[in-house]
C-alpha cells in the first residue's frame, strides 16, 4: 500500500509527463504527418487512462481516510509525516496546474486549427458552412461548387 | 508559455504549406511543398523545414528544353512569315520569272508586233516589282529581327535582374522556411523563362545563390550582380547585330557564334541561316538575270534601230567593309566590263598597312597576294575596276572588304527600257522589223544553266530557293511538334512531382480535421481529470 506522500509522486509524475506530452504534442498537430498527430493521440490516450487510474486511488485513499479532499488526508498524517506528504501535495497540485495550462493552450491549437481545416475543406468541397463573413454574419445559402468533390 | 507558442508557431507553418500548395494550384512553377518534422516527441517542441518536392533532372531538361522551345516558337512564326514572301504556285518569283520568259517567247513569235513588246515591258515591270517585293520584304523582316533581337535581349536583362534580386532574398531569409521555398521557385521560373529567351546554364552554390551564364560560360548573373546582354556590332559584312555581355566594368564578351537557343537564338538562325542565303540566291538570279538579258540585248537592234542598250539597269559594284575594321581606308568599286564579270564575291585582305591580297571570297581562291598598297591606287580583277584609298586613315593590318556584283541586286533590279520600240528583237539593223533572232537567243537565256556553276537555270534556282525555304520551313514544323509532344510529357512528369494536387491537399486536410477532433477529445478529457484532481488536492 503507498503511502500518501508516494501517491501524490505518482501522480505528479504523472502529470509531469503530460505536460510534457501536450507540449510535444502541439508540434505534430500542424504537421501534414497526420500519423504523427495520431501516434501523439495514442500516446496521450494511454497516459490519461493511467492518470484515470491513479487518480481512483487518490480519490480512494481520500475516502478511506474520510477526508473530504487531499489537504486533508496530509493534514490526518502524523506530524513528522506531513511536512513531505505536503511538499509532495504541493508538487502535484503545481503539476497540475501546468498541465492543465498545457491542456488549455493545445485546446486553443487545436480548435484553431480545426476552425481552419474546416473552412478550407469547406472551400474545397463546397460544403456549406456557417460562415463568418457576408450580410448579417453569413452568406448566401444555396449550391456551391467545391473545387474538389468530397468522397462519401 | 514558450512552448505554447512555438505549437502554434508549428501549426501555423504546417497550415501555412498547405495554405500555399492550394493557393498556388494553378501556377504551373509553383513547386508542391512538404513540411519536415524533426525530434518528434521527444518531449520539447520540434523543428520544422519546408522543402520543395523538385526531380532535378526534370527541372534541369526542361530548363533545356525551354530554350529549344523559345527556339523553335520563334522559327516556326518567322518561317511561316518567310514562307510567305516566296509565295505559291499561283503567285511569287518563280511565276513571275515564267510569265516573263513566256513574253520574251512571244516576241520571238511576233518580233514586229508592238502588243508583244508592249507586253515584255509589262512583264519586266511585274518581274521586277516581284524581285523587289521579295527581296524588300526579306530585308524589312531581317530589320524587324534586329528590333525583336533589341527587345528581347531587354526582356533578358529584366529577368536576370530580377534573378540577382532573388538571389539577395533567398540569400537573407532563413533556410528551409516555406517562403523560402517560393523564393525559389519564382526564381527557377525565372531562369526557365530566361533559357526560353537564349541559351543559359545555371547553377546553385552553397550559399543558395544561382550563377547564370549565357552563351556556353560567359557569367550574366552572379549572386546580386546581373550584367547587361545589348546587341553587339556587326562583325562581318552583313549589318546583322549579334549579342554581347557587357560588365559594369565595361568589359564586353561577344557570345553571337554561341548562341543556339531560346528566342535569341531562332531569331539569328532563321536570319542569318534562312533568310541570309535567300536573299543572297534572289541577288544572284537577278544578277546573272540582269547581265546575261543586258549582254544579249545589247547585241541586237529594236524597231527603233537602236542598239548595245541595255533592257535591264545596269549591275553595279558595291563595297563593304567588315564591322571589325579598325582602319580608316577607302575601297571602291567599278565595273569595267559587264560581260567579264563573273558575279563572285571577292575580298580585299590588308595583312598589313601597306599591303593586301584580293581573294574570290565565293570561289574560296586566292586572286593576288603581296599587293603594295599606296593610297589612289587601282586594280582591276575580273571586269571591275577597285580603287583603294586613304580616307580617314590608312588600312590597318586585318581590314576586310567585300566587293560584289551581286550585293542587293534584287533589290536594286530595275527595268531600263520604257519604249517598247527600243526591245532589240532584230539581230541585224536589215533584218528589223521581222528579225526575231535576237528575241530568240533573250528566250534561250531562261534554258540556259547560267548559275551554281551551270548546273542551274534562273528559273530553275528560283524554284529551288522557295523549295529550300519551304523544306525549312516544314523542317521547322515538324520540330516543333516533336518539341511539343515532349515538353508535354516534361511538364507532365514535372507535375506529377512537384505540382499541387487539390484532391490531394482536400484529402489530408480531412485527415487533419480527424486527428485534430481525437486531439480535441482528449483535451477536454485532460482538463476534466486536471480539474478533479485539483478539486481534490483543495
Amino acid at each position: 500500500m503507498p503511502t500518501p506522500r508516494e501517491t501524490f509522486d505518482t501522480g505528479a509524475a504523472l502529470y509531469r509527463g503530460l505536460e510534457a506530452l501536450l507540449a510535444a504534442e502541439r508540434s505534430v498537430l500542424s504537421g501534414p504527418d497526420a500519423a504523427g498527430i495520431a501516434a501523439a493521440n495514442e500516446r496521450r490516450a494511454a497516459l490519461l487512462a493511467e492518470i484515470a487510474a491513479w487518480e481512483e486511488e487518490a480519490r480512494a485513499l481520500a475516502v478511506d481516510g474520510g477526508a473530504p479532499s487531499l489537504s486533508a488526508v496530509v493534514a490526518a498524517l502524523p506530524k513528522a509525516d506531513r511536512p513531505e506528504a505536503d511538499a509532495a501535495l504541493k508538487q502535484l497540485a503545481a503539476a497540475a496546474h501546468s498541465a492543465r495550462h498545457q491542456a488549455a493552450v493545445s485546446h486553443i491549437v487545436v480548435e484553431r486549427s480545426l476552425e481552419a481545416v474546416g473552412r478550407t475543406i469547406d472551400v474545397l468541397t463546397g460544403t456549406p458552412s456557417s460562415t463568418t463573413y457576408g450580410p448579417g454574419g453569413g452568406v448566401a445559402r444555396g449550391p456551391r461548387r467545391g473545387l474538389v468533390e468530397r468522397a462519401g | 508559455m514558450d512552448l505554447g507558442r512555438q505549437g502554434i508557431a508549428a501549426s501555423r507553418a504546417g497550415m501555412e504549406v498547405v495554405g500555399r500548395n492550394i493557393s498556388n494550384a494553378s501556377d504551373p512553377d509553383y513547386t508542391r511543398q512538404e513540411i519536415f518534422f524533426e525530434n518528434p516527441l521527444q518531449g520539447g517542441v520540434r523543428t520544422w523545414t519546408v522543402r520543395s518536392q523538385v526531380d532535378a533532372f526534370i527541372e534541369s531538361r526542361l530548363a533545356s528544353e525551354n530554350q529549344n522551345q523559345g527556339r523553335l516558337e520563334v522559327e516556326r512564326r518567322l518561317m511561316g512569315e518567310v514562307s510567305s514572301v516566296f509565295g505559291t504556285t499561283e503567285s511569287g518569283l518563280s511565276t513571275s520569272m515564267a510569265d516573263f520568259f513566256a513574253a520574251v517567247s512571244g516576241l520571238s513569235s511576233s518580233p514586229e508586233s508592238n502588243e508583244s513588246r508592249a507586253n515584255l515591258l509589262y512583264q519586266a515591270d511585274a518581274l521586277v516589282g516581284e524581285f523587289q517585293r521579295e527581296a524588300g520584304t526579306l530585308r524589312s523582316l531581317s530589320s524587324e529581327i534586329g528590333k525583336e533581337m533589341g527587345t528581347t535581349l531587354e526582356r533578358a536583362n529584366q529577368i536576370a535582374r530580377d534573378i540577382a534580386k532573388l538571389n539577395v532574398s533567398i540569400g537573407g531569409s532563413a533556410a528551409a522556411d516555406g517562403a523560402t521555398g517560393q523564393l525559389i521557385d519564382q526564381r527557377t521560373a525565372l531562369v526557365k523563362q530566361l533559357g526560353g529567351l537564349i541559351d543559359v546554364n545555371s547553377f546553385e552554390d552553397g550559399n543558395g545563390n544561382v550563377t547564370v551564364f549565357v552563351g556556353g560560360g560567359v557569367p550574366l548573373v552572379e549572386g546580386a550582380n546581373a550584367y547587361t546582354l545589348e546587341l553587339a556590332p556587326a562583325q562581318g559584312f552583313d549589318p546583322y547585330a549579334g549579342v554581347q555581355v557587357t560588365t559594369p566594368g565595361g568589359t564586353k564578351n561577344d557570345i553571337t557564334s554561341r548562341i543556339s537557343g531560346g528566342e535569341i537564338g531562332g531569331l539569328m538562325r532563321i536570319r542569318d541561316q534562312v533568310m541570309g542565303p535567300a536573299m543572297d540566291d534572289l541577288d544572284r538570279v537577278a544578277a546573272a538575270l540582269v547581265q546575261k538579258f543586258n549582254q544579249v540585248h545589247a547585241q541586237g537592234y529594236g524597231l527603233d534601230g537602236s542598239t548595245g542598250q541595255d533592257f535591264f539597269d545596269p549591275l553595279t559594284a558595291s563595297v563593304v567593309g567588315a564591322g571589325s575594321n579598325t582602319g580608316g581606308a577607302d575601297v571602291s568599286a567599278a565595273i569595267l566590263d559587264p560581260t567579264a564579270l563573273t558575279l563572285d564575291d571577292y575580298e580585299v585582305v590588308f595583312t598589313s598597312a601597306g599591303q593586301f591580297d584580293v581573294l574570290n571570297a565565293t570561289q574560296g581562291t586566292t586572286v593576288s597576294t603581296g599587293n603594295a598598297y599606296t593610297s589612289g591606287m587601282t586594280l582591276d580583277v575580273d571586269g571591275v575596276r577597285l580603287t583603294l584609298s586613304d580616307a580617314t586613315g590608312g588600312p590597318q593590318a586585318g581590314d576586310r572588304y567585300l566587293v560584289s556584283t551581286v550585293r542587293d541586286q534584287s533589290l536594286n533590279i530595275a527595268a531600263a527600257l520604257t519604249d517598247p520600240n527600243a526591245v532589240a528583237a532584230a539581230s541585224t539593223a536589215a533584218g528589223v522589223p521581222g528579225d526575231n533572232a535576237n528575241a530568240l537567243a533573250l528566250s534561250d537565256i531562261d534554258g540556259t544553266k547560267l548559275l551554281d556553276g551551270g548546273t542551274l537555270t534562273l528559273s530553275e534556282k528560283v524554284s529551288r530557293v522557295g523549295a529550300q525555304v519551304g523544306l525549312e520551313q516544314q523542317s521547322v514544323e515538324q520540330a516543333y511538334a516533336a518539341q511539343s509532344y515532349i515538353m508535354e510529357g516534361l511538364n507532365s512528369r514535372r507535375a506529377e512531382v512537384s505540382s499541387v494536387s487539390l484532391d490531394e491537399e482536400a484529402a489530408k486536410l480531412i485527415q487533419f480535421q480527424n486527428v485534430f477532433q481525437a486531439s480535441a477529445r482528449l483535451i477536454r478529457l485532460s482538463d476534466e481529470l486536471l480539474q478533479t484532481i485539483i478539486n481534490m488536492v483543495q
